[in-house]
């Protein structure tokens, strides 16, 4: 489930639970938002899948790469092993 | 759940490969259902589940419904994905294939076996491949697979069948 609010400039997404391929449609309809910051609470994930690392790359894209404009928070366990697998603590600013 | 005592076929006298499970699925929900179910026989459930949904999504997505790594990429970057999924699982020429899953246990190892129904791929290179950073959405989950859980990640020639073999205490 992914909880969105928006206020001031800044988009979070408070993801609950599976962060898998059920998500890619509600994540990909935020998308259509323009904040100046993107913020992704992954204190409630309790699981990833390559679908998930797919819509964060897509979120990275939507704001042409710019690392200061997305923070992924929050990252233990699984959903944090995976990601440094995955090389994305180059990519993304991991808070 | 215990491991069900079940010969597998063609090897019905063979008492080191004398517990068997085989399942299939056609689609992703029915494959979530699937790995829930084997992924608590295996020793480490957690990082196993994340291994076998993988492996299985490759299995629906590329093998049986033939969308390759460019255009999944494509799709998702359109958000027309999902949509093709749908259409694809309803198209007269993907609509029968399933994905056959057997998982064999031995005396001190369990092989997992993951067969799609579509034409295979290059799955040498595939596995040759390491985690470099990429900005692509798609397109690493063997690799993440062969590093998270499943070193011993395999394919049989074409390409359409997907083995790992876990160790398994006695």
């Amino acid at each position: 489930m992914i909880q969105v609010t928006d206020q001031q400039d800044t988009v979070t997404l408070r993801i609950t639970g599976r962060f898998d391929f059920r998500l890619i449609k509600d994540f990909q309809q935020v998308l259509v938002k323009e904040p100046r910051l993107w913020v992704v609470d992954f204190s409630s994930v309790e699981y990833v899948d390559s679908s998930a690392l797919g819509m964060l790359l897509l979120l990275r894209e939507r704001v042409h790469g710019d690392m200061q404009r997305v923070q992924l928070r929050g990252l233990q366990g699984q959903p944090l092993e995976v990601l440094h697998m995955a090389k994305f603590d180059h990519m993304f600013k991991l808070a | 759940m215990p491991f069900p005592r079940r010969a597998p076929p063609g090897k019905p006298n063979d008492p080191h490969r004398s517990r068997c499970l085989e399942l299939q699925c056609r689609t992703r929900d029915e494959a979530e259902a699937l790995v829930d179910e084997v992924a608590a026989l295996l020793p480490e459930p957690g990082m196993c589940r994340f291994g076998l949904m993988e492996l299985l999504l490759n299995a629906i997505e590329h093998g049986n419904l033939e969308i390759g790594t460019s255009l999944k990429g494509q799709l998702l970057r359109e958000h027309r994905f999902e949509e093709e999924l749908v259409t694809r699982l309803a198209d007269e020429r993907y609509r029968a294939r399933r994905v056959h899953v057997s998982v064999v246990r031995a005396d001190t190892t369990i092989e997992i076996e993951i067969r799609d129904e579509g034409p295979g791929f290059a799955w040498r290179n595939a596995l040759s491949a390491g985690l470099e950073i990429s900005e692509s959405p798609n397109g690493r989950g063997i690799a993440l697979v062969r590093q998270t859980c499943f070193p011993t990640l395999t394919y049989r020639d074409p390409g359409n069948v997907a083995v790992v073999t876990l160790p398994c205490p006695p």
